[in-house]
């Protein structure tokens, strides 16, 4: 199996954007090319989650192809809800381990903020069980089930949850790709408004515009990609096996960890998915860098600070960083990327030796884990 | 009333969705009827519904003697997780109602 490097990365500022979203495929897909310093590749694999709904836009990877001016590639898109941009990583990953690909581009992106917030609701709401959907449940009302059983189990309290908020906004406010780059404080989360009970506002993630890429090769770069693992699970709520822990992560996790021989122990600094506060809890405890109802300890400690033992999302999370669908998976391999490099200005960790990234499609219905390691 | 559930033979996998096989070891599944009792595990009440749907609307995720169940409320005042309910069909929709003892024609009054 050839090993896998990652030589450019691009991103546009994510947040409410005025440029269409092909646009925002050009930019990003123009600084990744750019950061790598090649002009061509052999395959671009295009995530974004549903261009035919949110801009009407079909085709959409033969349209970005022939925008970026990289003409013949091969070109394909891939989808799987939210976590689409990590599994356009996984595909573009495995093309250049198996050798069948030198250069690849990963590219993705969503254009959103333009849509009625009802609208949006119900698009997202797509992915979830037609049998639970049936009932008006959406991803923030099925999030919101999940987070209160888990508050209830590890006695969380509505305090912590919002810590969790106001770390990833301190984050993003040092990022400036990042779609809010203010600070909150505890009480701007619980006072905002209920969207489904426990869940606020600021405990989602919001709506929001952007691209992202990436240029993989299997020539030698800064940074290797030593890992990669996908699970999945049922659709419905009503036939996990957990409400506290996402089997697709799990499976996913010790994917990745056997791939590239790595351990929990190992990992310096990680991305995860946290569309809703909690699920920072829970994605920290699945992936194994935490213990089952641990996690929030660590959070209160300062130890997934940025400047802690194990920073977790030190750009903002999809919370802060912001989460266009589609993109949000490969956004995080972005900024572990910069982070590695030694790119990420005021955010910077100071150990980003071996990082992980871990992204959630649907409500963990297809969830990806990603390691990375600094050569 | 009974809740259909789908229950494998085999290895006693259970649902409440129509399955025709199970989906942890293949085996044929049995349909059969689950008690409408169970105990209330989450709930929430969705403020900004989608598309087709008014608001507030309250969901209840109840695990029953057989399987889980994800249900509607008519409101969220009096739900608890470990709370009793009772389960009753409204059109296409199971609705969670309180069964701490109440007598069962107060519940139709008030469910």
């Amino acid at each position: 199996m050839a090993d896998v490097y990652v030589s450019g990365a691009g991103m546009t500022r994510f947040g409410r954007r005025e440029e269409s979203l092909l646009d925002l495929f050009v930019d990003a897909g123009r600084q990744a090319l750019e950061d790598s310093g090649f002009d061509r590749v052999d395959q671009i694999y295009v995530g974004s989650m549903s261009t035919e709904e949110m801009t009407g836009e079909g085709n959409i990877a033969s349209v970005v192809t022939e925008r970026l001016n990289l003409l013949p590639a091969a070109a394909v898109r891939i989808e799987t809800a939210s976590s689409t941009g990590a599994a356009a990583i996984s595909e573009a990953f495995l093309s250049i381990s198996s050798g069948y690909h030198k250069r690849v581009m990963v590219i993705a992106g969503e254009k959103m903020t333009h849509l009625k917030t009802d609208r949006i609701s119900h698009i997202l709401a797509e992915v979830i069980a037609p049998q639970e959907r049936a009932y008006g449940l959406t991803m923030p009302a099925l999030a919101a089930l999940v987070s209160r059983y888990y508050m209830w189990k590890y006695n969380i309290s509505r305090r912590t949850v919002s810590m969790i908020a106001v770390k990833n906004h301190f984050n993003a406010s040092l990022n400036p790709h990042a779609h809010f780059q203010k600070e909150i404080t505890a009480e701007t989360v619980e006072e905002s408004k209920i969207i489904s009970s426990p869940l606020t506002l600021y405990d989602c993630a919001p709506i929001s515009d952007g691209a992202c890429a990436l240029v993989l090769t299997a020539e030698k770069g800064k940074v290797r990609i030593t890992g990669i693992g996908q699970g999945t699970d049922y659709l419905a709520l009503e036939n996990r096996d957990s409400l506290t822990s996402f089997r697709a992560t799990r499976v996913a996790v010790e994917n990745a960890y056997r791939m590239s021989g790595r351990s929990p122990a190992d990992v310096e600094i990680a991305e995860i998915h946290d569309a809703f506060t909690p699920f920072e809890l829970v994605g920290c405890e699945d992936t194994r860098l935490f213990l089952p109802g641990q996690a929030a300890e660590a959070l209160l400690d300062g130890t997934t600070a940025i400047s802690g033992r194990l920073p977790v999302n030190p750009s903002g999370g999809l919370k802060a960083r912001g989460h266009p669908v589609g993109a949000s998976g490969l956004a995080q391999i972005v900024e572990l990327v910069w982070q590695m490099k030694g790119k990420a200005g005021k955010r910077q960790v100071q150990k980003a030796g071996v990082a992980l990234a871990q992204s959630i499609g649907g409500l963990a219905t297809n969830n990806f884990v990603t390691i990375l390691e600094a050569k | 009333m009974k809740i259909p559930v789908y229950v494998c033979p085999r290895c006693g996998w259970t649902t409440v969705i129509r399955w025709e096989h199970c989906m942890e070891c293949r085996t044929e599944m049995l349909k059969r009827q689950s008690s409408p009792l169970g105990e209330i595990l989450s709930f929430t009440t969705l403020n900004f519904p989608p598309e087709g749907f008014e608001t507030p609307l309250s969901f209840v995720l109840v695990r029953l003697k057989r399987g889980m169940i994800v249900t509607r409320a008519e409101s969220d005042s009096w739900l608890k997780i470990g709370g009793k309910v009772e389960l009753i069909r409204k059109g296409n929709l199971f609705f969670a109602v309180p069964s701490s003892g109440w007598p069962r024609f107060f519940k139709k009054i008030f469910g």
